[in-house]
Order: structure tokens, then sequence, then C-alpha cells
């Protein structure tokens, strides 16, 4: 669903992303692990039409992003970090107004504006101005516009940033039930227990290349670590390394 | 005490010098070019002061030196009012300023220690090119007398001393509070008006009661600084507001035929255009701003009508003078601004169009429509009356009307495509277009403006029917603007990368 080839972003003299290659399967939930300033958000934002690759190629459902971005908007729904909204609208309108944008009948989209208000919990506050919410109320708004279509794919950047444990463990059990129904789920974290616990398949990235990609059990093997942290850490501080990064699926 | 305030008065220069040093490498040619422009602009001030100087012939011109001097001090005061408000009361990043373990007052003087050099530096720097124009030619050789520039010198401090005071008030909590701390301290300004436009005190004179009034008006810093926390607080609070939808978006005439015409999508941004316009004011802004323009209008022509001892040719061009004028200042802060920051305005939530599945020239076209909503009230409100009370034929409603429309979707076409090319993500600056980038589109409106209507204008002097078909003529080459510049801008959209 998800293929990225030789992936290249340069900001300057900065490399941001440097040649990175992964590719993902539907229904998998596959999480890119990273600290600040990986390399992750750039290579989210690729896959999203808003920076375009320096080299190397992306597809999206095998459409290529350069070539034909608007047919790959319409195939994914994307949830940047910390997301700006709109400030002066309410959430019920910026909900419509991204459901509208994606070609939600009415009808439609007044039913799923209910149900995702039922999931997270934010009708008290659904007909406030965005600008007076708080961080959490933003990002469980964020969520619900970014997934509102059920589009194949999700390209989520640290979806339970900000949310509290409450509403974190809502969002997760939600991604886990959207990619058991065929979908498929590009997440990023730099907390790696949400990445061992939802991911199918973990991509570590630092300084803009991938240094490891395998399920978090086998990379826990190999490096006979226990937990994820500890494989981070590994592979980050440059403690061990990987051959090829395709590993498992 | 004084350390304090220095720290943040460099931390503000700093800035302001990294600030400007991005925006003159943004494009070198960009920066040769606004120079070239401000030059030229100072060329102009200056041989209009030297014509003014020379000139015996003029009698009872109805602008003197102390009417130029209290302009100078509104416009300082209003500059230094926004800036404070934008770099102190309204920012959450002052946080860092007010948790600090010192008082208030500091944070006070820092600020309005960085306000005053801005503003003294601005009137050095205008000062100083007046003067080397100067010598460029014997003809623009005028000498400044000292007591105006000591005088200018005063009125700046004041205007930085008012404003900063003006801008902690206004932030308040509530009217009655905002009202009685601007009463309480409108006797400083009332004061300056009453010396300088009622008692018509000028030269060294003026300078000692200028003095005076400076003395009285530093009692706005601790003013400034007992009211700023409340001032902060109430700025960067959420104010809770409840918008119940009312009606859905589509159900009006004006959205069907959007709808028809541009699609659902560009309905859309319209849309979302239209209600952050009226939710953050902006449309009491633009209300006011048309008011304050006709009553300049009227002014204006009272004022001029009559005074200039020219040849009788010369006269009949005043309420020209005045209709161009108003259109123009109408079209550039209702049309050219807003083109240009169409796309800035978003700031970071850009991505939230970008990412969507809608072609650019579906957002090109929402934000242009959202910009064109201002074109029906610059005609009912200017381009209709102005007219008549300049005392022009009634026909002269049609070419002002057009001519109007042709001004605004210049202005449209260019700003947005600029807007677009060109935006200002930098949310320090408001995410607004930078004051170079407004000041050079403001000639090149001025310039299209002339080229598009004098030549219909002049033929209707001789035939208002030949003119009329000129200025229609003029209508479609702006309509032509309209649509490359959208078109443009599509293609600038398309190319822009969003790293925010």
């Amino acid at each position: 669903m998800l293929e990225v080839r030789n992936l290249v972003k340069t900001f300057g003299d900065v490399r941001a992303v440097d040649d990175i290659s992964f590719s993902t399967g539907q229904g998998e939930i596959f999480g890119m692990l990273g600290s600040n300033g990986a390399g992750k958000t750039t290579t989210m934002k690729v896959l999203a039409c808003l920076l375009k690759p320096t080299g190397g190629t992306a597809l999206v459902d095998n459409l290529d992003v350069m070539k034909n971005p608007l047919e790959v908007k319409g195939k994914i729904g994307y949830l940047p970090e910390m997301p700006a909204l709109f400030e002066k609208l309410t959430g019920r309108e910026f909900m419509a107004m991204m459901g509208t944008l994606r070609g939600i009948g009415n009808d439609v989209l007044e039913n799923r504006v209910d149900q995702y208000t039922k999931i997270l919990e934010f009708d008290d506050f659904l007909d406030l101005e965005i600008g007076t919410y708080s961080k959490g109320m933003r990002q469980r708004i964020a969520f619900a516009s970014s997934v509102l279509h059920e589009p194949p794919i999700l390209i989520l950047d640290e979806p339970t940033s900000g949310l509290d444990p409450r509403y974190a463990k809502i969002v997760k059990g939600w991604i886990r039930n959207y990619a058991a129904s065929g979908k498929t789920v590009f997440m990023s974290t730099h907390v790696t227990e949400i990445a061992d616990d939802l991911c199918s398949r973990v991509a570590i990235i630092h300084k803009g290349k991938i240094v490891g990609l395998d399920t978090p059990s086998e990379l826990k093997n190999k490096l006979q670590v226990n937990t994820l942290e500890d494989v981070f850490v590994a592979l980050v501080e440059g403690r061990a390394a990987f051959g090829p990064l395709t590993g498992g699926k | 005490m004084l350390p304090v305030a220095l720290e943040i008065f460099s931390a503000d220069v700093l800035g302001g010098y990294r600030n400007m040093l991005k925006r003159l490498n943004k494009s070198k040619l960009y920066t040769i070019w606004s120079l070239t422009v401000m030059l030229v602009a100072f060329f102009a001030v200056d041989g209009i002061i030297a014509f003014i100087n020379r000139s015996d012939e003029i009698v009872d011109f109805p602008l003197d030196l102390n009417d130029v001097l209290f302009l100078f001090f509104l416009v300082l005061m209003g500059k230094s009012i926004l800036d404070i408000y934008h770099y102190l009361v309204e920012r959450p990043a002052s946080v860092f300023l007010l948790v600090q373990p010192s008082r208030h007052i500091n944070v006070v003087l820092g600020k309005l220690l960085t306000t005053m050099v801005f503003n003294l530096a601005l009137l050095a720097f205008g000062l100083g090119m007046l003067t080397a124009m100067t010598f460029v030619h014997p003809f623009l050789y005028f000498v400044i007398p000292p007591s105006i520039v000591v005088n200018l010198i005063l009125l700046t401090l004041l205007a930085s001393i008012v404003g900063f005071t003006y801008s902690i008030l206004s932030g308040l909590k509530s009217w009655p509070r905002k009202l009685l701390g601007a009463a309480l301290f409108s006797p400083v300004i009332s004061s300056i008006y009453m010396v300088m436009n009622q008692l018509r005190i000028g030269g060294w004179e003026l300078t000692n009661y200028l003095v005076i009034i400076l003395l009285i008006s530093l009692i706005g810093i601790p003013i400034s600084s007992y009211f700023l926390l409340e001032s902060w607080n109430n700025m960067t609070r959420s104010k809770a507001t409840y918008h119940y939808i009312k009606r859905k978006t589509g159900k009006t005439f004006m959205a069907s035929q959007i709808k028809k015409y541009f699609g659902p999508a560009t309905l859309i941004v319209y849309d979302r255009e239209v209600r952050t316009l009226l939710r953050r004011r902006e449309g009491v802004g633009n209300a006011i701003t048309l008011a304050g323009l006709l009553i300049f209008a009227i002014y204006f022509y009272n004022e001029f009508k009559n005074f200039l001892d020219f040849p009788g040719f010369f006269i009949q061009y005043i309420p020209i003078l005045v209709v161009g004028l108003t259109l123009y200042l109408a079209i550039v802060s209702l049309g050219l601004i807003p083109a240009l920051g169409a796309i800035s305005r978003d700031g970071k939530s850009s991505w939230i169009l970008k990412t969507a599945p809608v072609t650019e020239n579906e957002i090109i076209h929402g934000k242009m429509l959202a910009v064109m909503l201002m074109l029906p009230f610059i005609v009912l409100f200017v381009a209709i009356p102005i007219p008549l009370i300049s005392g022009l034929n009634p026909i002269s409603i049609l070419f002002t009307s057009i001519g109007a429309i042709t001004m605004f979707f210049t202005a449209t076409g260019i700003g947005i495509w600029h807007g677009t090319r060109s935006p200002n993500f930098d949310e320090s600056s408001g995410n607004a277009p930078d004051v170079m980038t407004m000041y050079t589109f403001m000639l090149i409106v001025l310039f299209l403006s002339c080229f598009l209507l004098i030549p219909p204008l002049a033929i209707a002097f001789q035939d208002k029917f030949l003119g009329l078909m000129m200025l229609i003529i003029s209508w479609d080459i702006s309509l032509a603007i309209l649509y490359f510049g959208t078109r443009g801008a599509s293609k600038a959209l398309r190319k822009l990368e969003l790293s925010l």
C-alpha cells in the first residue's frame, strides 16, 4: 500500500531523510520510531504530498506522490504532529469541512461526526471555536477529522500526543480495529511502548537513516533485549547494526 | 533595575536584526528593487517639500506644518499601539518575561525602549534620506530647521509612550475599564492636540511645550506596569464562543452560484474564509476603514476644492483626485493586502488544504472569492457616494464604479499571485505580508490603475461614450490580470512545499 524506495529529502545542506526504503502491506500497522529530528515527520510529509522528495520515489497504493498528488491525497488520511487547525471554526464546522473536501455526502457525514463525537467524547465542545480548545481536545478533533472519510491508508504522526491515558487507549484500540478491517496504518511515535503495543512492524530511524526494521519481537530477539526501548537505544547509539533493512512480514 | 530592561531590549534588537537579514536575503533582486522604490519615493517627497518651500504662489495651503507634525504623531502612535499589541500584549511567548523574578516595570521599560529606539531609527533614516536627497539637485535643496528636527524627536518619544500605554489599556478585561483607562490618559493626547492644532504653537516654543507634555506622559510607564499582567491574561486567554450552525453551507443564492460555477470544494474554502473573517471581526475593521475613507474624502474635498490659485483647468481635476485617491486607498486596504495574505494567513494550518484531495485552482478560487466579497461594499460606499459628494455629475458614478471594479480585479489578481508565490509563514510577524512587499505592490497597483484608467478618463472628457467604451476595455484587461493572476497562484501553490 505504501512503498518508499531510496527516499532522500534535503533542506539545504541538511539531509533530513537519507536514502530510506520500506513498504507496508494491507491490514498492517507500520510504525516509525525515532527521536526528535530523526526524519519521521519529513518522511510522512513526503507521503502526504506536503514535501517533494529530493531523490527516490514514494508510492501510495502504487501512485507516485509526485505524478499523481491529487489521487494520492484521495487515498490517505493524514494527521500531523501538533496539528494547527482553523481556530475560528467550531469542531463541528471543521469536521464538516474536512468531510466535504473528501466528498462525503451530508447524511453519511452527519452520522460519522456523531459516531466520532461519541467515541472520542467531545460533544461538550463541538460547537465551540477551536481556538478555545486545550491541547488534548485539538488532538481529538484533528484525529477524528483525519479518519472521518475512512481512507484505505492512514498516516498518523504521533497520534496519541497530548492525549490523557484514557483517550490514548481509545485511540490505540481504534487504530487496532481499523487495521484489522484491512486498512493500512503508518504511524510515527517516539514512545517505544506504543510502538511495541500497536505495531506489527517497526522501522527505527536515526539521523535520516533506517537503522532497524522488523517486527518488535524479532528486533528484541536479535539484540537479545527485553524491551523495544533497549533495541532503540542500542541501535541509535550504534552498539548494534543490522544488515539488510527489510526484515519481517 | 536597568539591566533587566536592557536584556529585554537586546533580545528584541537581535530578533529584529535577524528578521531584517532574513527578509533581505530572501531575494537579492527583490531587495534591490525595494531599495530603488524607496529611493524614488524619498526623491518625490523631497521634491514636494522643496516645491512647497519655494512656492510663494500658494496661499492658504490647508495643511500647515503643525498639521503635518500632528499627523506624524498620530501615525507613529498607531504604529506603536500595533507593535506593542502584537509583540507583547497578545503574544503567548510574553509569559517567559512575565514569570521572571523581576518587577513588571522592567518588562515595560525594556519593551518601551525597543519601541522608542526603533521609531527613532525610522525617523533618523527618513531625515537622513531627505537630507541626502537635497544634494542630488539644486532644486531639491532645502534646510530642515533644527526646531523641527527636535520637535520630531520629541513627538516620536511621545508617540511611543502614548502608543505603548494605549496598547496595554486596550487589552483590559472589560469595556468600562478600557474606556476609563483611555479617558484617564487622554489629557496627554488632548494637550498635544491643543498645543499644535488649536493654539498653533510652533518652532522652539512648541519644543518647550512638548518637553513638558513628555514629562507628564511618563506616568504611562507605571500605569502600563500595573495593568500589563491583566491585559496580557485577557488577550491570551481562550474566550469560549459558541456558534451553533444556523444555516448549512450552500443554502444561500451566492453559495449555490459558487457551487455551480466553481465547484463544492471552492465553496467550502470560500465559506471557511468568510466565517473566519466575520469571527475575527475583520468585517468590523473593514467597515471602520470604509467609514474612515468616506470621512477622509469629504474632508479632503472640502479643504482642497478652492485653495489653489492655479489655472481653472486644475480645479476640475480636484474631485477626480478625491475619488481616485479614496478608491485607491480602499482597494489597497480591502483588496490588495488581503489578497497578498490569502495563503500566509493560514500559517501552520496550511496543511489542511494542501493534503485535501482538491485542486489548487479550487483553493485559490475560494480564497479569491472571499477577497472579492469587499468589492460590492467599495462600490456602494465609495465609488457611488463620493463622486456625488465631490460635485461630479451623476453619470460619473458609472465611471467610478467600473473604475473601482477594474482596480479591484487588478489588485486581487496580482496580490493573490504574489502572495501565493511568496507567502510569509513567519508567525513572529503575524503571517502578514512584509512592509516592503506591501509598499512595492501598492506602487504596482497604482501604476497599473493609472495605466488602465487615465486614458479612458481623458477620452471621456471629450466624448463620454467613447470614454466608457475604453473603460470597459480596461475592465476586460483587469479581468485578464485576475484570471492569469489566479492561474499563476494555483501553479505556485502546487509547487509550494510545507515544512512547517
